[in-house]
């Protein structure tokens, strides 16, 4: 099975050739600056345990950072109560005026945001996406996964376990957060194009475990015969996890998770689902650093970092969890 | 004259709570250098802004005793109405600007209507009420954002006058207008006397219906005011804003003196009361304090302030 | 020694001098009336015998001990309020015991019946018609007095139950009922304190009589020894003149107002007339109606039919503003509920109805409105430091005052007075007849809704009588013998007999 995608060794390859580039060549080439310390403010979308993920990465990074070069990163995390465009605008206001070398943002919506990072622009302070998609007219790097694929390859493995042929249900996750929005669609799109598949109905879970537990519940109460589910964000699986497990369905309602919540590793290994099709968020945090830290340098950072997705299943389970 | 100053600190009911923001606003200064830049000051007067106008509006409606928990949605779905005017059918932004501010008081109105004519507690009708407009700002957007807003209105959200944004003047005027109501006009009066007592009002002939619907009519108009200066500052009309200008209002207008039991207190007051909290929700994103003790710590200064203000009242009241 | 010795006693309030330099002695086994005007210090004085406010100079001896030294000593002497402080959704029982520590009933479990047991006891002692499982809003206003008596005579230690103005919202018989419980806990070796602005009730019930004035004691006297005029010059410190008769004079004009078959709330086709100058008097038991067919009248409560004209034009129902409009004012005797708007300043209180005369343009100008307002503080001589006081710190008679000059300065032409001097002096009482007088002289129509016998007589050209939201009777005063009146009132038809 494919585990980790070109893009990420490609990656891997420029900063590697990049890094033998400036110590080989010109002294004051791009990349060349160097400062004792580093300050860089992470901004997620919300409080969130995924985000937690990425907090992790990006403070391995720092440790990577230190290690080899003897400078002090500093990560400050910095997430907004409610994942509300208005709030985490105010957020990242709030971080550029305690002036950092850099912010890492997780866009809640590039058009809300756009004024804001144009004013971080005019500050001078560079920043570094992830997990998100450029606002019109702006070229920041980002980091991230592609969205659509992560959802194929739910899709698609749902399909498999059902030989092609039985009745579906999406989980969609908060309707306005558009990376949701796009996952249900892609997934929608793989199940239109297979005959033997019928989607009979959607629910919303708004990111919520409890939600997504009631509205799974109702909707397998509504169609006794469907044959598996995918969701649509992290929360989603774990509550239809736990309402297939309380309607004594498990094994007869096939699961095809989303991203690596410790709860959803758990349902694997129980077999309550069958796996994940996971974002890397520990990733994304580590080259958001990563490619912050190059930016400060004065290197030239890439346009996007793909930092893939993965299927979790038993065989691989063991390896996510901790 | 220090007597004499000492005497109007203790007989006014807004110094307790214009202390306790002066207390905040030194202790942030010595905790955060960042604080007192003028880029952050500007960070405040805007954030503030948009839920100032929240805060007049709600702080009107608890002097009448009453609430409108649905503020938010009826900012979020008139930004989104916005949106839409000015976007899909490309209507004039001024005229669409001016439209959604009529139908955010129509809004309003119809909470009012709901309230006086089914003899509702308004807690409850605008809870649901704010389900019933959110929902159709989620019918109508499918929550994705309207982009492309026209750039001309752009200043009104996001510009500047004299070195502060221009929605902090928007609010501050609209402040003026809200005192002047209240305390200079029969109409204000007329607002104390049923949030005081509504059958000694309705006994004096004052017609309680008519001036709960003016006051609910006037916050729906200031939560689409600032439902569009939002859409106006982020250049799109995004189905979320609103979300978070429930309960800080409410708050705000307790901690600056107007109780939820109504009859006492000023917009001028809760306002205070709101730059409070909104100095501390500043503070703790620039001191870096963790995602997860900020609602805790929030929360507990606020506590803090309200207690250290009913205290300094009993306090002085005392002698 | 007497067992409460109040030695000396004053308080200051800023800028008050509330009490000043009081000596008294309370016995046990006597009733004790404080008497004196509103204002007097009554309130103050109660303040301190219960340990509610400290006294700033003097002491409070208890029992032979000063009771600054020994807060307990204040456990020993229960208060009744004046209003009715009880918990409406609770149960007679409940209530009785409340808080269950304090009672000794307490513990981990609340046991209904055994607490029902104790309570029926009580209920039997002080004769009150109820069950104790009865919710307390469902028993009559006479009974919910009894209650709070038996409610302060459940704490055992009590030795000295001080009651304030228990029979203001009582009528005649209900008081007699009062009466008789205050006579079995002096009996029973306790000493009461009274506190009432009702002469015939001092001297039905009194052993001893204290006058406070301006908070000073102007005397103490065996009731015996004191006469009506005494004690009104003492009260006052001026004579006072207590008309007998206070009826406008001029004789009755043309009608003013007409009710036909107005039904409402609690009570049923009633109809009645008022004529220009004269006091038309409303009597019955509190419960007949009266209050409620004033309110539908005015408007305040809705009116299922009924005709009403003013002045030969039809007039609309259930609308107050409407009523305001066209000169019709109710002043209720529920002062605290629908009177005063608590938390805002008399200014503001009195304001409230100027508003027509002082905002020019939509906007209040502040000066003329303290005018206006200083016009009415002084012409109804309502006593408070400044006008920027709240109202809710007044005494009774100073917020009544305060109401009725705001009604008056809005020129009415029919006043209705609901039970007008309710805990209010001898005095203030006397004024507020006169202004009636004069009004209707002025040729206001006045309505005087009121379940003092005395009162209605004195001020009354013609008498209603309800009886269970009917009208049971009309008597011109001149041919209103007593016995007919009191029959009318329960329900006797106008022959009857007292109850």
């Amino acid at each position: 099975m494919k585990i980790v995608k070109a893009g990420v060794v490609l990656a891997l390859g420029i900063l590697a050739s990049a890094g033998v580039a400036s110590s080989a060549l010109a002294a004051d080439g791009p990349g060349t600056e160097k400062s004792e310390s580093y300050r860089f403010v992470v901004v997620p979308k919300v409080v969130h345990p995924w985000f937690d993920k990425v907090n992790q990465g990006a403070q391995q990074a720092a440790a990577a950072i230190k290690a080899q070069t003897g400078s002090d990163v500093e990560i400050q995390y910095s997430a907004p109560q409610s994942a509300n465009v208005a709030q985490q605008n105010e957020i990242i206001e709030r971080a550029i005026s305690t002036r950092p070398d850099g912010i890492i943002v997780d866009l809640l919506d590039p058009s809300g945001n756009r004024t804001v990072l144009q004013e971080a622009q005019e500050q001078g302070i560079p920043i570094t996406l992830f997990d998100s998609i450029n606002p019109e007219g702006m070229n920041l790097t980002t980091v991230g996964s592609d969205f659509c694929e992560q959802a194929e390859m739910a899709a698609n493995r749902l399909i498999e376990l059902l030989d092609g042929e039985g009745k579906v249900a999406i989980m969609m996750g908060v309707p306005t957060a558009p990376n949701h929005a796009e996952r249900a669609r892609c997934a929608q799109a793989v199940f239109d194009a297979h005959d033997g598949i019928e989607v009979v109905a959607t629910g919303v879970d708004n990111d919520d475990i409890n939600t997504a537990q009631q509205q799974a519940s109702a909707i397998m109460q509504a169609n006794p015969d469907l044959d598996g589910w995918v969701a649509s964000d992290a929360a989603g699986p774990v509550g239809i996890g736990q309402a297939i497990k309380e309607a004594d369905k498990v094994g007869k309602v096939q699961l095809v998770g989303l991203d690596d919540l410790s709860q959803m590793l758990v349902l694997i290994k129980e077999g309550v689902a069958d796996s994940s099709s996971a974002s890397r968020p520990t990733m994304q945090g580590y080259w958001s650093v990563i490619s912050m830290w190059q930016l400060a340098t004065g290197a030239i950072t890439p346009n996007h970092i793909d930092t893939g997705n993965i299927m979790i299943t038993p065989d691989n389970v063991d390896s996510f969890m901790e | 004259m220090l007597r004499k100053a000492m005497g109007f600190m203790v007989s006014n009911p807004l110094s307790g709570v214009v202390g306790v923001l002066a207390l905040i606003v030194v202790v942030a200064s010595l905790l955060s250098e960042n604080f007192l830049n003028s880029y952050n000051l500007v960070i405040i007067a805007r954030s503030l802004a948009f839920i100032g106008m929240i805060t007049i509006a709600q702080s009107m409606l608890m002097i009448l005793g009453e609430l409108d928990l649905s503020l938010g949605a009826i900012g979020g779905f008139c930004g989104v109405i916005g949106g839409i005017l000015m976007v899909k059918v490309g209507l004039n932004p001024w005229l669409a600007f001016a439209l959604c501010l009529a139908i955010g008081a129509l809004f309003g109105l119809l909470n009012g209507l709901l309230v006086t004519l089914l003899r509702l507690p308004s807690l409850v009708l605008t809870i649901g009420m704010a389900g019933v407009y959110g929902g159709l700002n989620l019918v109508i957007t499918k929550g994705v954002a309207i982009t492309g807003i026209p750039a001309d209105i752009g200043f009104l959200g996001s510009g500047k006058w004299a070195g502060l944004p221009v929605p902090f003047w928007i609010m501050l005027l609209f402040l003026v207008v809200a005192c002047f109501i209240t305390l200079k006009t029969p109409f204000g009066r007329y607002m104390y006397a049923v949030g005081s007592n509504l059958s000694a009002a309705r006994m004096l002939g004052i017609r309680a219906d008519r001036v709960r619907l003016g006051v609910f009519a006037f916050a729906g108009f200031l939560a689409a005011l600032a439902g569009m200066l939002m859409v106006a500052r982020l250049g799109s009309a995004q189905p979320s804003i609103g979300d978070s200008w429930v309960l800080g209002p409410i708050a705000a207008s307790v901690i600056g003196g107007v109780p939820t039991t109504g009859g006492i207190g000023t917009p001028l007051g809760a306002i205070f009361g709101a730059a409070i909290i909104g100095v501390i929700e500043n503070v703790i994103v620039l001191l870096g304090i963790s995602p997860y003790w900020q609602s805790m710590v929030s929360g507990a200064i606020v506590v803090i302030a309200i207690s250290l203000d009913s205290i300094s009242r009993r306090y002085f009241k005392r002698d | 020694m007497a067992y409460l010795h109040v030695d000396h006693v004053s308080k200051m309030f800023p800028g008050v001098k509330a009490l000043d330099d009081i000596v008294l002695e309370i016995e046990m086994g006597q009733v004790h009336t404080l008497a004196g005007e509103n204002g007097a210090g009554k309130s103050t004085l109660v303040k301190i015998l219960t340990g509610t406010e400290k006294p700033s100079q003097g002491r409070v001896m208890i029992d032979g001990q000063d009771a600054a030294s020994h807060d307990h000593l204040h456990k020993t002497i229960a208060y009744v309020p004046q209003e009715i402080n009880l918990f409406g959704n609770m149960t007679v029982a409940e209530n009785l015991f409340m808080p269950f520590s304090r009672s000794r009933r307490g513990g981990w479990l609340f046991r209904r019946r055994e607490l029902e047991r104790a309570a029926q006891t009580w209920i039997d002692r002080f004769k009150i018609a109820a069950r104790p499982g009865d919710k307390v809003r469902h028993i009559s206003i006479s009974d919910q007095q009894l209650l709070q008596i038996a409610r302060a005579c459940t704490n055992e230690s009590m030795k000295i139950l001080i009651l304030d103005e228990p029979t203001s919202s009582l009528t005649e018989t209900e008081v007699e009922r009062v009466f008789r419980v205050v006579r079995d806990v002096v009996s029973s070796g306790c000493g009461v304190v009274f506190i009432s602005h009702k002469f015939d009730e001092m001297f039905a019930i009194s052993d001893t009589i204290s006058v406070l004035r301006n908070g000073r004691k102007i005397e103490t006297r065996p009731a015996s020894q004191l006469d009506d005029r005494q004690l009104v010059s003492l009260m006052s410190g001026q004579e006072v003149k207590t008309d007998s008769r206070l009826q406008p004079e001029g004789g009755s004009g043309e009608v003013m107002l007409r009710v036909e078959g107005l039904c409402g709330k609690r009570f049923e086709d009633v109809s009645f007339t008022l004529r220009r100058g004269e006091i038309l008097g409303f009597a019955g038991l509190v419960g007949a109606g009266r209050s409620e067919v004033m309110q539908t009248l005015f408007g305040f409560l809705p009116a299922r039919s009924g005709n009403v004209q003013l002045e030969g034009r039809a007039w609309r129902l259930g609308d107050t503003h409407y009523s305001i409009r066209n000169g019709l004012f109710y002043l209720s005797e529920e002062r605290k509920y629908h009177g005063i708007f608590p938390g805002q300043s008399v200014r503001r209180n009195i304001g409230m109805a100027l508003l027509h005369a002082t905002a020019r343009h939509g906007v209040i100008d502040a000066r003329r409105e303290r005018e206006r307002v200083g016009d009415i503080v002084r012409d109804y001589d309502i006593k408070t430091p400044t006008m920027n006081k709240n109202i809710a710190f007044l005494s009774g008679g100073n917020q009544q005052k305060a109401i009725i000059g705001r009604a008056m300065a809005c020129d009415p032409r029919i006043l209705i007075f609901d039970e007008p001097t309710k805990g209010i002096d001898i005095r203030t009482k006397m004024e507020i007849y006169r202004l009636m007088k004069v009004l209707a002289e002025r040729g206001v129509g006045i309505i005087l809704v009121s379940s003092e016998m005395d009162e209605l007589r004195r001020c009354a050209n013609r008498i209603i009588t309800l009886y269970e939201g009917k009208v049971s009777g009309e008597f011109h005063i001149d041919q209103a013998s007593g016995d007919a009146l009191v029959g009318a009132i329960h329900g006797h038809g106008g022959s009857g007999h007292a109850a």
